[in-house]
């Protein structure tokens, strides 16, 4: 299947081709291509020589692989534990699902008829085993049991099946009637032995195979499906506060909040939307939980519609209930709420500063996303209010050999200094490497209109080997 | 206790059917002014013990009496101008004195909220904590958020005004997108979540807020310390206070005194008054002598 590409029209004969050490090979066909005799392995040639319009386009694994992903986050409106099976199966586990959909044979009928509807050719089979639905969907045709299906039902590779079927063993029934012992006697030491029992323990289920799943699945989530799809941002809004309340009202019975959300929308053409939002502290709280999708979802594009929604808490802390409207600590939550409102519009958060152990003015604090908490107090120095991004360059006059700037140009405008005071000398911090060596001597300078500025000289003057010391604005409104 | 007067007063006729009043002009204002503010504050809301807090005023005998109530409205929103473009750190440290102000109340515990836009960010730098911390606010009262669009800085501010658990909320306000009905939902959200805006503007600006008051801000020399006669002294602003709903324009130079969070008057400015200190600058320009070089 290809994305952005016209599919090949219904009932000519089409051919995905692959280039090799001799020429183009036929990998995959349509069912008019197989009806003129036309097989996998083919060259194109030989091909073309029995079909002169074999349409053909070269095929691109990866696009394959990115479609099959698709289809997988499709499948999870059936179950939340999907994988895919490359190159073309999807497994899903539907432990505890069919109910929901009316039962094994209406789920599968549904899967059907929505997969045709978008062009899928499909061969569904349920199993309790991995191994067993594999051999079942691939080679079934319908049968309810393993034992008349081919001995390449197994998953086993080509050597393997080749070997098995000189020994006279062509079924998985015919396998399974010797002895265990005997067949691992008989292939003791052999690469296939590993292969061939592996795998039919697998399919019997004597040995579990874990089914790793796309997206690992959610403890609590929340999901409606439509009879009919829904466009309007309105008709959304109601669904999400359905699925909100759903979700709260499960998370709330085992004492845990939401920390990270994920609403899925499922488009009717089968694809799939995922609105991440964060929360910067655990909530159950459905009005808060719905204002914080709420913007998102005016933003989504539904295409020809939506048909299904789910609400997935992918992350959760304990949240004990909570009383709204007591004094003081109201704040805390609420401030916690403004920040996820903020976060989930704009990719960015509150950020308090946190003070760090450090002389260097720039280095001596950073941005902290915490919450603010007090801190024991430090004698205040005198500080600008404001500190560049940078430090700029600016000439300066001033009297040697180290006297405060009397006057002195920046941005382009000079300035002549009325009131200084300084210098206060910064070392430079010898165990960071890098760093200039130089000492730095700042002065706060109020110039003719009174604007205050914070500006240091790197290096003394007199120093007659070095270079000559440099001038820096540094901050503003000292 | 004036409910019963203003009714009739919306009834129509208050002049004749309340004689009382109109005989003194004077209780008659301020019988409609406590109206206006009764209409302006007939947000429903609950009052959680929050009246017990002090007014916002600037401490200033001279200032406050300008302003209605003789303080700024607490919930209510403020513009600060610069009055040139170079003046904007100037107006950012006036708004955050004015802000100081309405912090120190011991009966106000929430932290105060700095939307600034990331270019002004570029422009005139970050905030500085320890600047912030020298100036009189610890750190953990303040946050501040960047953002680069005025319109999400004002959606911010607007949010964060709603919440109620913010005491002031200052923003880097650009004038193209404060209009009348902008900063009119910014006031009612501050209404409702019992916080004061304000809005730094990042160039002069003369165009119509709904703001309660409008100021306009530039440095003033400052007054050397007594100890020593070079060196800057206390920030000083020339501050003028143009719009004041109920209240009357004025201009003033006021300084601002960390240690105590108080604003001290240095003059009061009337036309063709100037402070004598201020034509100091001749003789600093004289004693640059011969010994300077570039540097």
């Amino acid at each position: 299947m290809k994305q952005g590409k016209s599919l090949p029209p219904k009932g000519l004969p089409f051919a995905l081709v692959e280039g090799g050490a001799r020429g183009l090979r036929v990998v995959a066909m349509n069912a008019a291509a197989r009806n003129f005799g036309i097989s996998r392995g083919q060259r194109l040639a030989d091909a073309r020589a029995q079909e002169p319009d074999l349409l053909s386009e070269l095929h691109e694994p990866e696009q394959d692989m990115a479609s099959l992903l698709g289809l997988c986050r499709w499948m999870e409106r059936y179950s939340p534990w999907v994988s895919p099976e490359a190159p073309d199966g999807i497994l899903l586990d539907v432990t505890g699902i069919p109910h929901l959909f009316g039962g094994e044979p209406n789920m599968l009928k549904e899967m059907r008829e929505r997969l045709s509807h978008y062009g899928f050719s499909t061969s569904l089979a349920p199993a309790a085993t991995i191994g067993a639905a594999w051999a079942l969907a691939r080679y079934g045709k319908g049968a309810e049991s393993l034992e008349p299906l081919p001995i390449e039902a197994l998953r086993i590779d080509g050597e393997a099946a080749r070997t098995l079927r000189r020994l006279g063993l062509k079924t998985i029934g015919s396998l399974m009637a010797i002895p265990r012992a005997s067949l691992a006697r008989r292939f003791h030491g052999e690469r296939i032995h590993e292969n061939v029992l592996t795998r039919l323990d697998e399919a019997l289920g004597v040995r579990d195979e874990p089914l790793n799943a796309l997206n690992p699945p959610p403890t609590f989530t929340a999901h409606r499906a439509l009879m009919e799809p829904l466009i309007s941002t309105q008709g959304l809004e109601s669904l999400l506060v359905g699925l909100v309340t759903l979700l709260c009202r499960d998370l709330e019975k085992h004492s845990l909040g939401a920390l990270r959300l994920i609403l899925k929308l499922y488009r009717t053409e089968g694809s799939r939307i995922c609105v991440p939002a964060g929360l910067s502290s655990a909530s159950h709280d459905p009005a808060h939980l719905f204002r914080l999708l709420k913007p998102r979802l005016e933003t989504i594009d539904a295409g020809f519609g939506i048909d299904a929604m789910t609400l997935e808490a992918r992350e959760t802390a304990p949240a004990a209930a909570q009383q709204y409207g007591f004094a003081d600590n109201t704040s805390v939550v609420d401030f916690d709420r403004l920040n996820d409102r903020v976060m989930s519009r704009h990719d960015t958060a509150l950020e308090g500063r946190v003070p760090v152990a450090s002389h260097i003015p720039e280095r001596a604090e950073k941005k902290s996303y915490l919450r603010p908490q007090s801190t024991s107090v430090q004698p205040a120095r005198l500080r600008p209010l404001l500190i560049l991004e940078a430090a700029e360059p600016a000439n300066v006059i001033a009297s040697v050999p180290d006297g405060p700037p009397m006057r002195f140009t920046w941005r382009k405008v000079t300035r002549r200094v009325l009131r200084s005071q300084g210098p206060e000398r910064i070392a430079p911090e010898w165990w960071q490497l890098g760093d200039g060596q130089s000492p730095r001597d700042y002065y706060v300078i109020e110039d003719e209109e009174g604007r205050r500025y914070w500006i240091y000289r790197e290096g003394l003057y007199g120093e007659t080997s070095k270079m000559q010391p440099k001038w820096f604005v540094h901050g503003l409104s000292a | 206790m004036r409910t019963e007067p203003m009714q009739t007063l919306v009834g129509g006729g208050f002049a004749t059917s309340r004689p009382d009043l109109s005989d003194d002009p004077s209780r008659l204002m301020e019988a409609l002014r406590g109206h206006i503010a009764r209409l302006e504050n007939s947000f429903p809301r609950l009052d959680r013990g929050h009246t017990r807090s002090a007014p916002w005023t600037f401490g200033v005998g001279d200032i406050d009496g300008h302003l209605t109530s003789h303080g700024l409205a607490r919930h209510g929103l403020h513009d600060i101008s610069p009055s040139t473009y170079g003046e904007v750190p100037a107006a950012m440290r006036m708004s955050l004195a004015m802000a100081l102000r309405r912090l120190s109340d011991p009966a106000e515990r929430r932290p105060l909220l700095w939307c600034r836009l990331s270019r002004e960010v570029h422009e005139y730098g970050n905030l500085y904590g320890h600047g912030v911390e020298f100036m009189g606010l610890p750190r953990h009262r303040f946050v501040t958020v960047t953002l680069k669009r005025p319109t999400d800085a004002l959606w911010v501010a607007e949010e964060a005004l709603k919440s109620g658990t913010l005491a002031v909320v200052i923003t880097d306000a650009d004038p193209r997108h404060t209009s009348l009905t902008a900063t009119r939902r910014l006031s009612l959200a501050a209404q409702a979540g019992r916080a004061a805006g304000l809005l730094v503007f990042a160039m002069p600006h003369e165009g119509a807020t709904a703001s309660h008051t409008r100021w306009i801000a530039a440095t003033a020399r400052s007054q050397p310390p007594p100890y020593d006669a070079q060196a800057p002294g206390a920030p000083s602003w020339n501050l003028e206070l143009v719009r004041a709903r109920g209240g009357r324009p004025g201009a003033w130079i006021v300084e601002w005194q960390h240690a105590p969070h108080r604003f001290n008057l240095v003059s009061k400015l009337r036309s063709g008054e100037i402070p004598a200190w201020q034509d100091e600058a001749g003789k600093i320009a004289a004693a640059e002598g011969p010994s300077l070089r570039t540097g």
